[in-house]
Protein backbone atom coordinates (compact mmCIF):
# COMPACT_ATOMS: atom_id res chain seq x y z
CA UNK A 1 0.00 0.00 0.00
CA UNK A 2 2.87 2.62 0.36
CA UNK A 3 4.08 1.61 -1.99
CA UNK A 4 1.25 2.79 -4.35
CA UNK A 5 1.03 6.05 -2.64
CA UNK A 6 5.41 6.91 -3.03
CA UNK A 7 4.95 5.99 -6.85
CA UNK A 8 1.86 7.92 -7.52
CA UNK A 9 3.78 11.38 -6.08
CA UNK A 10 6.55 10.38 -8.62
CA UNK A 11 5.05 10.03 -11.41
CA UNK A 12 2.88 13.66 -10.35
CA UNK A 13 6.16 14.71 -10.17
CA UNK A 14 7.67 14.38 -13.39
CA UNK A 15 3.86 15.62 -14.90
CA UNK A 16 5.23 18.89 -13.34
CA UNK A 17 8.73 19.02 -14.88
CA UNK A 18 7.48 18.06 -18.44
CA UNK A 19 5.25 21.31 -18.27
CA UNK A 20 6.96 23.71 -16.57
CA UNK A 21 10.05 23.41 -18.29
CA UNK A 22 8.22 24.06 -21.66
CA UNK A 23 6.68 27.27 -20.26
CA UNK A 24 9.80 28.19 -19.06
CA UNK A 25 11.46 28.00 -22.46
CA UNK A 26 8.16 29.71 -24.15
CA UNK A 27 8.36 32.44 -21.60
CA UNK A 28 12.53 33.26 -22.27
CA UNK A 29 12.02 33.13 -26.24
CA UNK A 30 9.06 35.61 -25.94
CA UNK A 31 11.24 38.01 -23.37
CA UNK A 32 13.95 38.08 -26.19
CA UNK A 33 11.59 39.38 -28.81
CA UNK A 34 9.86 41.71 -27.17
CA UNK A 35 13.29 43.32 -26.24
CA UNK A 36 14.74 43.35 -29.52
CA UNK A 37 11.39 44.68 -30.65
CA UNK A 38 12.70 48.03 -28.48
CA UNK A 39 15.77 48.39 -29.37
CA UNK A 40 14.90 48.40 -33.22
CA UNK A 41 12.05 51.52 -32.15
CA UNK A 42 14.26 53.09 -29.51
CA UNK A 43 17.82 54.43 -30.87
CA UNK A 44 19.25 54.32 -34.53
CA UNK A 45 21.90 51.57 -34.14
CA UNK A 46 20.67 49.23 -36.52
CA UNK A 47 21.76 48.90 -39.91
CA UNK A 48 18.29 48.86 -41.14
CA UNK A 49 17.33 52.32 -42.25
CA UNK A 50 14.82 53.84 -39.85
CA UNK A 51 12.26 56.14 -40.68
CA UNK A 52 10.50 58.17 -37.65
CA UNK A 53 7.71 60.36 -38.93
CA UNK A 54 5.96 63.16 -36.67
CA UNK A 55 2.63 65.27 -37.08
CA UNK A 56 0.80 67.75 -34.96
CA UNK A 57 1.51 71.16 -36.65
CA UNK A 58 0.65 70.72 -40.27
CA UNK A 59 4.28 69.77 -41.11
CA UNK A 60 6.07 65.96 -41.31
CA UNK A 61 9.34 65.03 -41.36
CA UNK A 62 11.12 61.86 -42.11
CA UNK A 63 14.85 60.92 -41.07
CA UNK A 64 16.32 58.36 -42.57
CA UNK A 65 19.59 57.19 -41.08
CA UNK A 66 22.20 54.41 -42.35
CA UNK A 67 25.47 53.29 -41.36
CA UNK A 68 28.06 55.05 -44.04
CA UNK A 69 31.00 52.75 -42.98
CA UNK A 70 34.70 54.48 -42.27
CA UNK A 71 35.36 58.15 -44.31
CA UNK A 72 31.77 58.23 -45.42
CA UNK A 73 30.69 58.73 -48.85
CA UNK A 74 33.14 60.41 -51.43
CA UNK A 75 31.45 62.05 -54.50
CA UNK A 76 34.55 63.55 -55.87
CA UNK A 77 36.32 60.50 -55.99
CA UNK A 78 33.82 58.81 -57.74
CA UNK A 79 34.42 61.65 -60.03
CA UNK A 80 38.55 61.31 -60.31
CA UNK A 81 37.85 57.71 -60.95
CA UNK A 82 36.61 58.69 -64.25
CA UNK A 83 38.90 61.35 -64.80
CA UNK A 84 42.13 58.25 -64.23
CA UNK A 85 40.33 56.37 -66.64
CA UNK A 86 40.11 58.38 -69.10
CA UNK A 87 43.57 59.28 -68.49
CA UNK A 88 44.38 55.95 -68.93
CA UNK A 89 43.14 55.87 -72.27
CA UNK A 90 44.57 59.04 -73.28
CA UNK A 91 48.17 57.73 -72.08
CA UNK A 92 47.77 55.23 -74.44
CA UNK A 93 47.33 57.54 -77.32
CA UNK A 94 49.71 60.05 -76.56
CA UNK A 95 52.24 56.93 -76.52
CA UNK A 96 50.53 56.09 -79.58
CA UNK A 97 51.55 59.75 -81.16
CA UNK A 98 55.08 59.84 -79.46
CA UNK A 99 56.25 56.71 -81.75
CA UNK A 100 54.75 58.09 -84.80
CA UNK A 101 56.60 61.41 -84.07
CA UNK A 102 59.67 59.52 -83.60
CA UNK A 103 59.65 57.74 -86.89
CA UNK A 104 62.67 58.69 -89.02
CA UNK A 105 61.96 59.77 -92.23
CA UNK A 106 64.93 61.63 -93.57
CA UNK A 107 66.15 58.45 -95.57
CA UNK A 108 63.43 59.41 -97.94
CA UNK A 109 64.88 62.50 -98.61
CA UNK A 110 67.49 61.79 -100.50
CA UNK A 111 67.45 63.63 -103.62
CA UNK A 112 68.18 60.79 -106.39
CA UNK A 113 68.48 63.13 -109.45
CA UNK A 114 67.02 61.37 -112.70
CA UNK B 1 98.14 8.20 -123.50
CA UNK B 2 97.45 11.11 -125.86
CA UNK B 3 94.23 10.73 -125.63
CA UNK B 4 93.77 10.82 -121.98
CA UNK B 5 96.07 14.01 -122.21
CA UNK B 6 93.65 15.87 -124.51
CA UNK B 7 90.75 14.26 -122.41
CA UNK B 8 92.20 16.09 -119.55
CA UNK B 9 92.71 19.07 -121.22
CA UNK B 10 89.31 19.23 -122.74
CA UNK B 11 87.86 18.94 -119.55
CA UNK B 12 89.84 21.57 -118.03
CA UNK B 13 88.68 24.06 -120.71
CA UNK B 14 84.97 23.42 -120.12
CA UNK B 15 85.42 23.80 -116.45
CA UNK B 16 86.83 27.35 -117.30
CA UNK B 17 84.73 28.10 -119.81
CA UNK B 18 81.15 27.61 -116.91
CA UNK B 19 83.54 29.30 -114.29
CA UNK B 20 83.90 31.87 -116.31
CA UNK B 21 80.29 32.39 -117.54
CA UNK B 22 79.12 31.99 -114.15
CA UNK B 23 81.50 34.85 -113.40
CA UNK B 24 80.37 37.25 -116.12
CA UNK B 25 77.17 35.99 -114.99
CA UNK B 26 76.90 37.64 -111.79
CA UNK B 27 79.04 40.64 -112.49
CA UNK B 28 76.55 41.30 -115.11
CA UNK B 29 73.70 41.78 -112.62
CA UNK B 30 75.99 43.11 -109.73
CA UNK B 31 77.62 46.10 -111.72
CA UNK B 32 74.34 47.53 -113.32
CA UNK B 33 72.94 47.39 -109.81
CA UNK B 34 75.67 49.00 -107.73
CA UNK B 35 75.67 51.35 -110.56
CA UNK B 36 71.90 52.09 -110.14
CA UNK B 37 72.58 53.15 -106.42
CA UNK B 38 75.47 54.86 -107.00
CA UNK B 39 74.53 56.69 -109.95
CA UNK B 40 71.17 57.62 -109.85
CA UNK B 41 71.81 60.70 -112.71
CA UNK B 42 71.37 57.66 -115.20
CA UNK B 43 67.45 56.67 -114.33
CA UNK B 44 66.95 58.55 -116.85
CA UNK B 45 68.88 59.63 -120.29
CA UNK B 46 70.20 63.46 -121.22
CA UNK B 47 67.21 65.06 -122.61
CA UNK B 48 64.45 61.91 -121.55
CA UNK B 49 62.12 64.87 -119.74
CA UNK B 50 59.13 62.51 -120.01
CA UNK B 51 61.31 60.11 -117.94
CA UNK B 52 62.21 62.91 -115.42
CA UNK B 53 58.16 64.03 -115.01
CA UNK B 54 57.78 60.20 -114.17
CA UNK B 55 60.06 60.11 -111.65
CA UNK B 56 58.93 63.68 -110.29
CA UNK B 57 54.89 62.21 -110.07
CA UNK B 58 56.27 58.87 -108.16
CA UNK B 59 57.95 61.36 -105.80
CA UNK B 60 55.23 63.67 -105.39
CA UNK B 61 52.56 61.23 -104.99
CA UNK B 62 55.00 59.35 -102.12
CA UNK B 63 54.70 63.03 -100.77
CA UNK B 64 51.19 63.61 -100.82
CA UNK B 65 50.32 59.72 -99.14
CA UNK B 66 52.51 60.61 -96.66
CA UNK B 67 50.61 63.87 -96.12
CA UNK B 68 47.19 62.01 -96.60
CA UNK B 69 48.32 59.80 -93.30
CA UNK B 70 49.30 62.66 -91.30
CA UNK B 71 46.15 64.15 -91.64
CA UNK B 72 43.88 61.05 -91.03
CA UNK B 73 46.23 61.31 -87.46
CA UNK B 74 45.13 65.22 -86.78
CA UNK B 75 42.01 64.39 -87.47
CA UNK B 76 41.28 61.16 -85.62
CA UNK B 77 42.67 62.90 -82.63
CA UNK B 78 40.76 66.40 -83.19
CA UNK B 79 37.41 64.17 -82.97
CA UNK B 80 38.41 62.38 -80.22
CA UNK B 81 38.79 65.47 -78.28
CA UNK B 82 42.73 65.37 -77.72
CA UNK B 83 43.91 68.23 -79.60
CA UNK B 84 41.23 71.99 -79.80
CA UNK B 85 39.91 73.20 -82.90
CA UNK B 86 43.12 75.74 -83.26
CA UNK B 87 45.63 73.33 -83.45
CA UNK B 88 43.60 71.18 -85.97
CA UNK B 89 43.44 74.32 -87.93
CA UNK B 90 46.80 74.79 -87.80
CA UNK B 91 48.26 71.02 -88.74
CA UNK B 92 45.50 70.54 -91.61
CA UNK B 93 46.34 73.99 -92.91
CA UNK B 94 50.36 73.31 -92.85
CA UNK B 95 48.98 69.82 -94.48
CA UNK B 96 46.67 71.69 -96.96
CA UNK B 97 49.42 73.79 -98.14
CA UNK B 98 51.49 71.24 -98.57
CA UNK B 99 49.56 69.04 -100.68
CA UNK B 100 48.71 71.99 -102.94
CA UNK B 101 51.98 73.39 -103.47
CA UNK B 102 52.69 69.44 -104.36
CA UNK B 103 49.41 69.58 -106.70
CA UNK B 104 50.52 72.98 -108.23
CA UNK B 105 54.07 71.65 -108.99
CA UNK B 106 52.90 68.33 -109.96
CA UNK B 107 51.08 70.43 -112.99
CA UNK B 108 54.01 71.87 -113.66
CA UNK B 109 55.85 69.51 -113.71
CA UNK B 110 53.46 67.60 -116.09
CA UNK B 111 53.70 70.68 -118.62
CA UNK B 112 57.53 70.61 -119.10
CA UNK B 113 58.68 69.93 -122.55
CA UNK B 114 62.34 69.93 -122.04
CA UNK B 115 64.67 67.58 -119.53
CA UNK B 116 66.59 70.85 -117.92
CA UNK B 117 63.21 72.38 -116.99
CA UNK B 118 61.54 69.12 -116.07
CA UNK B 119 64.72 68.51 -113.56
CA UNK B 120 64.79 71.72 -111.81
CA UNK B 121 60.94 71.17 -110.58
CA UNK B 122 62.27 67.87 -110.03
CA UNK B 123 64.54 69.61 -107.49
CA UNK B 124 61.93 71.76 -106.30
CA UNK B 125 60.47 68.89 -104.75
CA UNK B 126 62.75 68.69 -102.22
CA UNK B 127 64.31 72.45 -102.11
CA UNK B 128 60.99 74.15 -101.81
CA UNK B 129 59.06 71.22 -99.59
CA UNK B 130 61.27 68.85 -97.64
CA UNK B 131 58.36 66.81 -96.40
CA UNK B 132 59.99 64.35 -95.55
CA UNK B 133 63.24 65.60 -93.32
CA UNK B 134 60.93 68.89 -92.26
CA UNK B 135 57.76 68.49 -92.63
CA UNK B 136 56.56 64.83 -91.05
CA UNK B 137 58.58 65.48 -88.37
CA UNK B 138 57.78 68.78 -87.38
CA UNK B 139 54.04 68.25 -87.81
CA UNK B 140 54.13 65.03 -86.19
CA UNK B 141 55.51 65.99 -83.45
CA UNK B 142 53.91 69.12 -82.93
CA UNK B 143 50.67 66.98 -82.90
CA UNK B 144 52.15 65.15 -80.30
CA UNK B 145 52.67 68.41 -78.67
CA UNK B 146 49.19 69.93 -78.98
CA UNK B 147 48.15 66.67 -77.00
CA UNK B 148 50.31 66.91 -74.60
CA UNK B 149 49.53 70.78 -74.10
CA UNK B 150 45.49 69.95 -74.19
CA UNK B 151 45.99 66.80 -71.63
CA UNK B 152 48.40 69.17 -69.44
CA UNK B 153 45.53 71.74 -68.55
CA UNK B 154 42.69 68.69 -68.14
CA UNK B 155 45.01 67.78 -65.63
CA UNK B 156 45.70 71.35 -63.85
CA UNK B 157 41.69 71.65 -64.64
CA UNK B 158 41.33 68.98 -61.75
CA UNK B 159 43.37 69.81 -59.10
CA UNK B 160 40.24 71.42 -57.64
CA UNK B 161 38.30 67.76 -57.76
CA UNK B 162 41.57 66.40 -56.46
CA UNK B 163 41.90 67.98 -53.31
CA UNK B 164 38.38 67.48 -52.54
CA UNK B 165 39.05 63.49 -53.13
CA UNK B 166 41.73 63.86 -50.60
CA UNK B 167 39.92 65.98 -48.24
CA UNK B 168 36.91 63.72 -48.09
CA UNK B 169 39.44 60.47 -47.80
CA UNK B 170 39.90 59.09 -44.38
CA UNK B 171 42.40 61.12 -42.36
CA UNK B 172 44.79 57.76 -42.49
CA UNK B 173 45.33 57.91 -46.34
CA UNK B 174 45.40 61.55 -46.83
CA UNK B 175 49.37 62.53 -45.90
CA UNK B 176 50.37 60.12 -48.78
CA UNK B 177 47.88 61.29 -51.40
CA UNK B 178 48.60 64.96 -50.47
CA UNK B 179 52.46 63.61 -50.96
CA UNK B 180 51.44 62.39 -54.43
CA UNK B 181 49.22 65.40 -55.44
CA UNK B 182 51.87 67.70 -54.75
CA UNK B 183 54.22 65.78 -57.32
CA UNK B 184 51.31 65.70 -59.46
CA UNK B 185 50.98 69.76 -59.60
CA UNK B 186 55.11 69.73 -59.64
CA UNK B 187 54.94 67.54 -62.94
CA UNK B 188 52.33 69.40 -65.09
CA UNK B 189 54.22 72.82 -64.52
CA UNK B 190 57.14 70.89 -65.88
CA UNK B 191 55.30 69.72 -68.61
CA UNK B 192 53.94 73.18 -69.42
CA UNK B 193 57.08 74.50 -69.42
CA UNK B 194 58.78 72.24 -71.67
CA UNK B 195 55.77 72.56 -74.36
CA UNK B 196 56.32 76.12 -73.78
CA UNK B 197 59.93 76.08 -75.17
CA UNK B 198 59.35 73.47 -77.72
CA UNK B 199 56.40 75.87 -79.26
CA UNK B 200 58.92 78.87 -79.33
CA UNK B 201 61.01 76.45 -81.61
CA UNK B 202 58.24 75.71 -84.47
CA UNK B 203 58.51 79.09 -86.40
CA UNK B 204 62.68 77.80 -86.85
CA UNK B 205 62.02 74.44 -88.62
CA UNK B 206 61.17 75.44 -92.06
CA UNK B 207 62.94 74.33 -95.47
CA UNK B 208 64.53 77.55 -95.95
CA UNK B 209 66.28 77.38 -92.70
CA UNK B 210 66.91 73.36 -93.69
CA UNK B 211 68.43 74.99 -96.89
CA UNK B 212 70.76 77.22 -95.09
CA UNK B 213 72.30 75.62 -92.75
CA UNK B 214 71.49 71.58 -92.70
CA UNK B 215 73.56 71.13 -89.52
CA UNK B 216 72.10 73.69 -87.41
CA UNK B 217 68.54 72.94 -88.28
CA UNK B 218 69.52 69.07 -87.32
CA UNK B 219 71.21 70.70 -83.65
CA UNK B 220 67.16 72.82 -83.56
CA UNK B 221 65.11 70.26 -84.94
CA UNK B 222 66.91 67.58 -81.65
CA UNK B 223 66.14 70.56 -78.73
CA UNK B 224 62.37 70.49 -79.94
CA UNK B 225 62.27 66.62 -79.62
CA UNK B 226 64.21 66.71 -76.84
CA UNK B 227 61.85 69.08 -75.14
CA UNK B 228 58.38 67.31 -76.26
CA UNK B 229 59.90 64.18 -75.17
CA UNK B 230 60.72 65.61 -71.43
CA UNK B 231 57.20 67.29 -71.37
CA UNK B 232 55.61 63.90 -72.60
CA UNK B 233 57.19 62.04 -69.50
CA UNK B 234 56.13 64.34 -66.76
CA UNK B 235 52.89 64.32 -68.21
CA UNK B 236 52.86 60.44 -68.12
CA UNK B 237 54.24 61.00 -64.40
CA UNK B 238 51.38 62.85 -63.29
CA UNK B 239 48.48 60.98 -64.70
CA UNK B 240 50.32 57.69 -62.75
CA UNK B 241 50.40 59.83 -59.24
CA UNK B 242 47.50 60.42 -59.76
CA UNK B 243 46.31 56.80 -60.57
CA UNK B 244 48.10 56.32 -57.50
CA UNK B 245 45.98 58.66 -55.57
CA UNK B 246 42.62 57.07 -56.95
CA UNK B 247 43.92 53.84 -55.69
CA UNK B 248 44.97 55.02 -52.45
CA UNK B 249 41.32 56.36 -51.83
CA UNK B 250 39.10 53.72 -53.01
CA UNK B 251 41.27 51.08 -51.47
CA UNK B 252 40.28 53.77 -47.59
CA UNK B 253 37.23 54.20 -48.64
Amino acid sequence: MGVQISGRRSLGRRATVMVAIPALVLAIALGGCRASGARNGGNGNSNVPVTQSTSGSGSSSTATTSNSGGGGSNAALQQLESVDSQNQTDQQQLGSAGSAASVDYSSQDNSIQP
Amino acid sequence: MFSSILSRARRSVRAATVAGGLGLLIVSVIIPLSGFAAAPSNLCAANDYKCVIHYGDLAIGVRQAALATLNAHVTTQFKAGRITSSDNATLTGDIATNESGLSALKVKLDADTDATTARADFRTIYTKFRIFIVVLPRDYHELWLDMIIHKDNQLQGNETLIQDAINGAPASVQAQANQLFSDYKTQVTNSLAQTAAAQQIIPQLTPSAFNSDPAAYKTTLTTYRTDIRTAAQDTKTAISDLHQIVQLLKSAS
